[in-house]
């Protein structure tokens, strides 16, 4: 069974007339790492996360299903230990004096047994490789030290998914390397990701399949490579360079077969275009 | 190329700056950039990169050392009078957005810096048209796309026509296509003869527009050359942690003789030697 499913999801802002999300259906596996672009990507990671129907007004038809439960059917802290969603800005989320505060104050509210709670503290803070830092003021934490304690204290919650809409925006590279390396080990350990993520240098390596919004609709869901090539006539995406290379030589170089997407392969593919021709 | 005759637009001369909590965020920089050049600004947060360019119109003065924006010492001018020479378009535009309609907030600035009202009229719809706004005059700027307040941020600045623009990250939240434009509009500036300076943490955005890379590590210099130089130093940036663009490390790992900045630049020096050009 998916771990999520999304079911002829329909969402209308209030006053406007046209649908923002119109008719999406998939299904996301456990352990999968969904990638999202397009219009109206972070309108789907509100309603994965269940902030609609329950935060933001407007008319949501279809339904959302987390971990066999709909969206609409449990109120928000149920649906906190089955989706965790962080933020774009970290500021957003940390918000106690300490590091500790903040990444216990999600369990607080949802009544988790202290014990638990500290059993849970320790594990959030390793996982996000924080530990020993409980006391440390979340204003003397670095951007990926900050951004890795919101996932820290979503992760505490022990949500089915996590779902992140651009979590390094506001990051520099290194704190932006910090995330990543972050999601590629949770992934390993099985955990079910969405994300929005326009940088394909970090996104392409971590998705198993990505999903394209058009107009509000699905229009192309499928794994990285094969999504690179469908999508290489809109301008709006951003390609990993190898890729981009890849597509503008294919037709003068004759190239077929496996596209390229990680610098890896960009090496191993491209590199023999660009050697002296031998003699 | 600009000539080394050409008038100095920025010079700082062993310039210091501490905040008043005392963190020293410049620690001896000594620059000189000339009128009409294009420069890209890189580094870690907390390198000290959007700490220096805020100098550069005055929003922040020097502790040491001198800073001069066009033969003008900062220390000796109001913000009003240095906001003509040099306009600093905001990281995150909703900390320079403030007025209820995009036409106002546009007007806001050179009504300010004294414009006479014909020619901010002009003024408007020249950068309403620069910065693809055209229609959106009478709209609320909250109700605008984050991509949308990043060029209104960057319009109402240009309106006051500062003969620098200094732009900190303007492509957040912007999806490629308008990135090409927003690179297309500031080339064009600098070609009108503005002199640009731009901070981001995008190398590859840099390596697309600017002529000058200049890397700051702990509020100094640490590397200052054209984007071949300065992408060359991969040690260098890595101790910064800075990457160069996939491109620049793909042609770098392959072993080319030519360091590639762009895609564009590797497609152009493709000449089919490869495998799979053999019959032509």
């Amino acid at each position: 069974m998916p771990i999520l499913s999304v079911r002829d999801l329909t969402f209308t802002y209030p006053g406007l007339t046209e649908p923002t999300l119109a008719g999406v259906s998939f299904d996301v596996e456990r352990g999968e790492c969904l990638a999202i672009f397009g219009a109206a990507k972070s309108t789907l990671c509100l309603c994965l996360a269940g902030a609609i129907p329950h935060l933001i007004s407007g008319r949501m038809e279809g339904e959302v299903i987390v971990d066999g439960v709909s969206t609409r059917a449990v109120r928000l802290p149920e649906l906190a230990t089955k989706v965790g969603m962080v933020l774009q800005d970290p500021e957003n989320t940390l918000f106690n004096l300490t590091l500790e505060g903040d990444v216990v104050f999600g369990m607080e509210n949802l009544g988790t047994p202290r014990e638990e709670m500290t059993a849970r503290l320790e594990e959030a803070l390793a996982l996000v490789g924080l530990s020993g830092l409980h006391g440390r003021m979340s204003q003397e934490l670095s951007g990926g030290q900050k951004q890795r304690a919101s996932v820290a204290a979503v992760l505490a919650m022990r949500p089915s998914i996590l779902i992140l809409d651009e979590p390094t925006r506001e990051l520099d590279p290194l704190g932006t390397e910090e995330v990543f390396d972050l999601l590629a080990s949770l992934k390993e350990r099985g955990t079910t990701i969405v994300i929005v993520e326009n940088d394909p240098d970090h996104v392409a390596p971590l998705a198993d399949r990505m999903l394209l919004l058009r107009e509000g609709r699905l229009a192309v869901l499928v794994p990285p490579r094969e999504f690179y090539a469908a999508v290489r006539d809109d301008p709006k995406i951003r390609f990993p360079q190898v890729t981009d290379l890849y597509l503008a030589l294919q037709q003068r170089a004759g190239l077929e077969g496996q596209i390229p997407i990680t610098l890896e392969e960009g090496i191993a593919i491209l590199g023999p275009l660009y050697q002296p021709a031998r003699h | 190329m600009v000539p080394s005759t050409s008038p100095l637009a920025i010079e700082a001369v062993d310039l210091r700056f501490a905040y008043p909590s005392g963190v020293e965020a410049l620690r001896g920089v000594n620059l000189t950039i000339r009128a009409g050049e294009f420069v890209g600004v890189i580094g870690q947060n907390g390198s000290g990169k959007t700490t220096l360019v805020k100098h550069f119109n005055g929003l922040l003065k020097p502790t040491r050392g001198v800073l001069k924006v066009l033969g003008v010492d900062t220390r000796t001018q109001g913000v009003a009078k240095l906001a003509k020479l040099a306009g600093y378009v905001f990281q995150n535009p909703d900390h320079q957005i403030f007025c209820n309609t995009v036409r106002e907030e546009i007007a806001f600035g050179p009504r300010n810096t004294g414009m006479p009202a014909s020619e901010i009229e002009s003024s408007l719809r020249h950068v309403m048209e620069l910065l693809d706004l055209q229609g959106l005059e009478e709209r609320h700027p909250f109700r605008l796309s984050r991509g949308e307040r990043q060029r209104l941020a960057i319009a109402s600045i240009l309106a006051m026509r500062p003969r620098i623009l200094i732009l900190d990250e303007p492509t957040g939240g912007q999806d490629r296509q308008q990135v090409s434009r927003l690179i297309a509009t500031l080339r064009q500036l600098n070609v009108e003869g503005h002199t640009i300076v731009l901070v981001t943490h995008d190398l590859e955005l840099l390596a697309e527009c600017a002529d000058r890379a200049l890397v700051m590590f702990q509020g100094k210099i640490l590397l200052d050359g054209t984007p071949h130089d300065v992408f060359r130093e991969v040690d260098t940036l890595r101790r910064t942690a800075l990457a160069p663009p996939q491109i620049t490390r793909w042609s770098l790992a392959v072993g080319l003789p030519r360091l590639f900045l762009t895609v564009a630049e590797a497609v152009g020096a493709y000449h089919g030697e490869g495998p799979g050009s053999g019959t032509q």
